[in-house]
């Protein structure tokens, strides 16, 4: 029996000031003898959880491996260094097709999905007409993956084909790379299942005279600080998933003096610089990668509870644990809660999709909602319901950003790092910012707003830590 | 004259805050001039003003540092400043940044809102009681786990937690504290004094605190470790803690440990650590054939130069004439229904419990029987759902009130707990009950556990108490005594 | 519309409780009787029985000063009301009350002393740490003052005459309720009691203190003058104990002076210069080892408190 240790009780020293959880009656009893309570509003944790919640926290590799995980997370340091095709990014070949959220097959494949394959296969010239694509399509001709398993991360349908082009972002902390294709735009887009004539024309535009000039710009200059961005733009009204205006502003600052002085024609310099900053989203392409970069570095720690992924496919919401390798615990997405574009309306909706969901899990989209006052009535709510819903994600996350702060707090880092254990104990489910894809494939976007993931992607998720634990005593 | 030059790559915080940054480091003595800014070319240009070069590459998104200074040492008191001035920069705990107006829903979050808490309280159910445990013990407190049902692997676990950082766990199913003068859980009011005690039990420390108090002497601390704590599987873990902790404390002369009598291996490693301590320890492990915990703080009071404890008796002003027959004990402390089923078992033979001495003397499931029975309504058996006694008082009241009318029970002997977290005014119910009561109803003894100092007021339940016909004793081993002696017939 | 002001209900308190220094335990457990206003802070209340007994009534989270009764509500929960300082006071009866606010002292706490001090060497050691953090530390001390600190430093232990003549001129010496000057003495006086390795540092702390204590009332703040009547008696600010103990025990001086320094605009860096001086003193006391008589050293038996037996308890 090793000796007693009383060495970081202050009990004996310091006037009791105590934390309360349980019956109100003893905490009572001590505002009675003039002892500062606080007390926690505590709830029971998810049904039927209680078992592997306790062997979880038990796990004495726990709190170590999730002090590792996060640290890892905060240390990253994504720079945008090249823009590429994907064929050469991710090396992929003809009839091979990356896509959002856990794997998925053309079978289970939702609306909006098979609307933005569809426009690929299109893009891509292996198919002359819709119909004939969704017949290569469903026939199996194409090679389906989940971009999260190649590095990569795309928003909404998140389709890429080889042709796209992407964004390379380095982690010099760590030495890794991630990308993310070029974002097209808002209303009828790839990504959100349209895929018309129109479509198409902006995508060959997009490889054929925005990549080049964007790689252009990016190989003259130093490689661009991604995070530096994101940290101005939570402190410019972005939270980086549903308003990305500041951070975009700020890229083409940094692009727009090499893409002039590439000699590329005047005309396309302007009009790639007319597209980017007319297109508040172009930084969410930017903001992904790098989050995922932070992620894929928090992955695979024995023992840690974090959650290195949250991602969705139109059809099922997955999330991926740090202690339990690329395993997927997923869920049937939902619809997302929100206002809709024009005559739209909850029954046009389709349910949650995208990798853009990377945002939250790395701390800010939803999770930096605060930031952001100027949205707050687009997804339905007060300035008030931003600061309480920041506020709410404290309690799930593991740690605080100190490169991503939010003035409106007195300057605290976002809530970074969900921790599985938390939500289980809380049932305060992750809140995700979100735009609305139509249901109907070739539709688009119909509207936009917050949705969280199927709490069975945490129970699943404690019960396989749980299975992960070595035996407790 | 010396002077620093950095530029940290990708660090970006707002002018605002930076300026305060600079300020703070321009104002340690010694330094001339301070530059704490954004490499924007504004600043860039503020830094060749103060004679520095520019650094190479530095851009609006990299952070410089520039100090001019008297001397090395000012430099090196300017970077101190400045780490923790650019710390500070990064998110404060006040205002509406903290946690205003949103209760926490952890013990995790409510720390970390709560600058200065050195103590956790849970008394949430059993099965969730180690998760918020496990949080006070992350976030550096002391935790006391009032819940029971927690399964003893927890226990361990978290008492390893615990010692690993060098912190106390007491419980889990510890009722009974009292630290700095504040009473947790059930506790009573006392003088603060020179005995601190370790217990494994929390009506038994509530009674021993009382009758310390009683004698005029006082408790420095009381730290509970939960009635499992010096089981063989648990080892004493947190009494060894807690004795280390007393005796580390200057206001502690001698340490009491109370607990029914351990494993002969944990008897033996307690007695052993005791003997290395500076403080005194006197075990006081309470069972057949040794001292009772009025016995046990003579003892105490003995050994720090005290008087003992005078036994105090309220007696009723008509006392009813007494008979012989069984013997009924109705308990809400089980360390006191243990006690006086000891002290009876001794002269009157098998005593019928719910939490028997014997196997063989345990109580049917309907919990009646014919001859001498002691009930624990505190036991988790008959709290299940349900608060506990000394909160909630009727289903003792109920079989209180069956008792009067039995012509076979000789004597009713109760327990009357006072203090924080127990009924503000158990007297009340109870008088009412036995006023209620016909004539030719059995001997009511009361052992009534409280001090002066109460909320509740001992002299003013005693009063209660005595004027509904009953006998109050301070001690409950006098009151079982006293009991015993009457179901004998030895009763003048 | 009614007039609310024509028709006010009579205040209407409710009982909060308090727990309170054992230090002013008499003052509280006497008679019910008026108190004066000394002044209302965020933080504290400082009110004065008709006797001078000062009490300061604080939040959790304010310093506690030695005559502390201290509520659980912390300052950003602004316990105290407005209007406090025209409010009608009373000490007494266990309770103290204040306009609508009306405390209860439901427990007793008693002001921190340090561990005893290492050997002469090891406080040495500490006292040269505190005097290297204190260099750049600014002071609300006087040229003068601050001579008169070094004089006091210096003479303590072989000079008593000049060493008090020192102290009496440092009492009162700045402005606010407490004066530079004396929070320098108060930390002397604590220093001199607890640092000193010999028992007859203790005698000579005792004799100093009761001096000043004799001559602060009138000189000083009622505020300040109480004060240095609990320094005499080897009570303190936790704040003050703590880095006393530290620069006895030679561990932790930095960071326990960083908290010291919190106190105040400038009072933790004057009561830092005064445990500095005092350190000195108790060390010059130390070296000729006079041989004298076993003599209490800190724990105030030579200045008892009046420990009253509590009301409740006389009634009992």
């Amino acid at each position: 029996m090793s000796a007693p240790n009383p060495r970081g009780s202050a009990l004996l020293t310091r006037d009791p000031s105590v934390v309360t959880v349980g019956a109100e009656l003893l905490a009572d009893a001590l505002a009675a003898q003039a002892v500062p309570v606080t007390a926690v509003d505590w709830r029971p944790p998810l049904p039927g959880t209680a078992d592997a919640l306790a062997a979880v926290l038990a796990d004495a590799r726990r709190e170590a491996a999730n002090k590792v995980a996060i640290e890892r997370v905060l240390a990253s340091t994504p720079h945008l260094v090249d823009v590429k095709p994907a064929s050469e990014a991710l090396g992929l070949t003809a009839g091979q097709f990356r896509h959002a959220g856990p794997p998925i097959d053309w079978a289970r494949a939702s609306g909006p999905m098979r609307g933005a394959l569809i426009g690929a296969v299109l893009f891509e010239g292996l198919a002359d007409s819709p119909e004939a694509a969704e017949k290569f399509l469903a026939q199996g001709h194409a090679e389906l993956d989940s971009c999260h398993h190649h590095h990569a991360v795309g928003p909404m349908a998140g389709v890429v084909s080889p042709s796209m082009w992407m964004f390379e972002l380095e982690d010099t902390t760590h030495g890794t790379r991630a990308w993310c294709s070029l974002n097209e735009g808002l209303g009828k887009v790839l990504r959100y299942g349209a895929y018309g004539s129109e479509v198409i024309d902006r995508l060959r535009w997009m490889s054929a005279v925005l990549g080049p000039l964007l790689r252009t710009a990016v190989r003259a200059g130093e490689p661009i600080d991604i995070r530096a961005i994101i940290a101005q733009m939570l402190q410019m009204g972005d939270e980086g998933h549903n308003r990305n205006r500041a951070g975009t502003l700020m890229l083409l600052r940094e692009l727009l003096p090499n893409m002039i002085d590439s000699g590329a024609p005047t005309s396309d310099i302007a009009e790639a610089a007319r597209f980017v900053g007319g297109n508040d989203h172009f930084f969410l392409n930017l903001d992904m990668p790098a989050c995922k970069l932070a992620m894929d570095a928090g992955r695979d720690v024995p023992g840690s509870s974090l959650v290195v992924a949250m991602a969705r496919n139109g059809t099922d919401f997955g999330i991926q644990v740090s202690g339990t390798g690329d395993r997927w615990y997923t869920g049937p997405a939902e619809v997302p809660d929100g206002l809709y574009l024009g005559a739209y309306g909850p029954e046009d909706a389709n349910p949650d999709i995208g990798d853009s969901a990377i945002t939250e899990t790395a701390g800010i989209g939803g999770f930096a909602m605060a930031a952001a006052p100027a949205i707050v009535r687009f997804i339905g709510g007060e300035v008030d319901d931003a600061l309480a819903a920041t506020r709410r994600m404290y309690e799930i996350t593991l740690a605080e950003n100190p490169a991503y702060q939010i003035p409106v707090l007195d300057f605290r880092g976002t809530p970074t790092g969900i921790d599985v254990t938390k939500v289980v104990r809380t049932g305060i489910l992750p809140q995700i910012n979100t735009g609305i894809a139509g249901k109907v494939a070739g539709t688009g976007q119909v509207g936009a707003g917050l949705v969280t993931p199927p709490a069975d992607c945490f129970v699943a998720a404690i019960e396989a830590l749980a299975e992960a634990t070595p035996p407790i005593g | 004259m010396s002077s620093a030059l950095e530029l940290r790559r990708g660090t970006y915080r707002d002018s605002v805050s930076l300026m305060q940054v600079s300020r703070s480091v321009s104002a340690v003595d010694g330094v001339t001039k301070a530059l704490v800014a954004m490499a924007t070319e504004l600043n860039v240009g503020l830094l060749a003003g103060m004679g520095f070069e520019t650094p190479d590459g530095a851009g609006p998104n990299d952070l410089i540092v520039a100090i001019r200074a008297d001397d090395e040492d000012a430099l090196r008191r300017a970077r101190e400043v400045l780490e923790e001035a650019l710390v500070l920069s990064t998110g404060g705990g006040t205002g509406i940044g903290s946690a205003a107006g949103v209760p926490p829903r952890t013990i995790r979050t409510a720390a970390g809102a709560t600058p200065g808490a050195s103590l956790a309280l849970v008394s949430v159910p059993g099965p969730h009681a180690f998760a918020e445990a496990m949080d006070a013990l992350e976030a550096g407190l002391d935790v006391l786990i009032f819940s029971d049902n927690v399964p003893v692997e927890q226990e361990i676990r978290l008492k390893d937690v615990g010692r690993e950082r060098g912190l106390l766990v007491m419980g889990p199913d510890c009722g009974t504290a009292l630290v700095g003068g504040v009473g947790l859980g059930f506790a009573n009011s006392v003088r603060p004094g020179p005995i601190g005690i370790v217990a494994a039990s929390g009506t038994g420390s509530q009674e021993l605190m009382c009758l310390l108090h009683a004698a005029g002497s006082g408790v420095s601390h009381c730290l509970g470790v939960g009635g499992r704590d010096l089981s063989e599987a648990v080892g004493a873990r947190s009494t060894l803690q807690a004795l280390a902790m007393l005796d580390a404390d200057p206001a502690t002369e001698l340490i009491v440990v109370v607990s029914k009598p351990p494993a002969d291996a944990v008897a033996a490693e307690v007695e052993r650590y005791a003997a290395t301590l500076a403080t005194p320890v006197q075990l006081a492990f309470l069972g057949q054939g040794r001292d009772d915990l009025t016995a046990a703080a003579t003892k105490a009071l003995a050994a720090i130069g005290h008087p003992g404890v005078q036994g105090r008796v309220w007696r009723p002003e008509q006392a009813a004439p007494t008979r012989t027959g069984a013997l009924r004990g109705l308990f809400c402390g089980g360390t006191l229904c243990d006690e006086a089923m000891i002290i009876a078992a001794d002269r009157l033979g098998p005593i019928a419990s719910n939490i028997p001495l014997r196997a063989d003397w345990a109580l049917p499931a309907d919990l009646h029987a014919a001859g001498h029975l002691m009930i624990d309504f505190g036991d988790d058996g008959l709290t299940a759902g349900r608060p506990h006694p000394m909160i909630d008082p009727s289903l003792r009241l109920e079989r209180l009130a069956e008792e009067l009318a039995d012509p076979a029970c000789a004597v009713l002997l109760l327990d009357v707990v006072l203090g924080h977290g127990a009924h503000p005014d158990p007297a009340a119910d109870l008088a009412e009950v036995l006023r209620a009561a016909g004539p030719n109803s059995p001997t009511v003894l009361i052992s009534l556990c409280g001090t002066d100092l109460d909320p509740q007021d001992l002299a003013a339940q005693a009063r209660t108490l005595t004027a509904a016909g009953a006998e109050v004793h301070l001690s409950n081993a006098e009151a079982a005594r006293r009991a015993v002696a009457i179901v004998e017939g030895l009763d003048a | 519309m009614v007039d609310p002001g024509e028709h006010a209900d009579p205040v209407s308190t409710t009982p909060v409780p308090g727990s309170a220094s054992v230090r002013v335990r008499a003052a509280l457990e006497g008679p019910t009787r008026p108190a004066r206003v000394l002044g209302v802070f965020p933080a504290a209340i400082y009110l004065a029985d008709p006797e001078r007994n000062v009490l300061a009534l604080c939040t959790h989270d304010a310093v506690r000063l030695p005559n502390a009764v201290v509520l659980a509500a912390r300052t950003a929960a602004s316990p105290f009301p407005a209007l406090a300082a025209r409010a009608d006071a009373r000490i007494g009866d266990g309770r103290v009350s204040l306009g609508a606010l009306d405390v209860t002292v439901v427990r007793w706490w008693t002001p921190p002393r340090p561990p005893a001090p290492g050997d002469a060497e090891t406080v040495r050691t500490g006292r040269a740490a505190l005097r290297t953090a204190l260099g750049p530390v600014r002071t609300g001390l006087s040229g003068r003052a601050r001579a008169d600190l070094a004089d006091l430093g210096r003479y303590a232990a072989t000079d008593s005459e000049r060493a008090g003549a020192a102290a009496l001129r440092l009492i009162g010496l700045g402005p606010g309720l407490t004066p530079s000057g004396d929070d320098a003495l108060c930390g002397f006086l604590l220093a001199q009691r607890l640092l000193d390795p010999e028992p007859t540092g203790g005698r000579r702390a005792d004799t100093l203190g009761a001096r000043v204590a004799a001559h602060a009332p009138g000189r000083t703040t009622d505020l300040s003058a109480a004060l240095l009547g609990h320094a005499a008696r080897g009570d303190g600010c936790a704040q003050l104990v703590d880095l006393i103990g530290a620069v006895g025990r030679s561990t932790d001086v930095l960071p326990r002076l960083h908290r010291l320094l919190t106190v105040g605009h400038t009072s933790g860096a004057d009561l830092a210069h005064g445990v500095l001086a005092g350190a000195e003193a108790a060390d010059a006391g130390a070296v000729p080892a006079v041989a004298a008589a076993p003599y209490g050293r800190g724990d105030g038996t030579e200045l008892p408190y009046p420990e009253g037996r509590s009301a409740r308890e006389q009634r009992a």
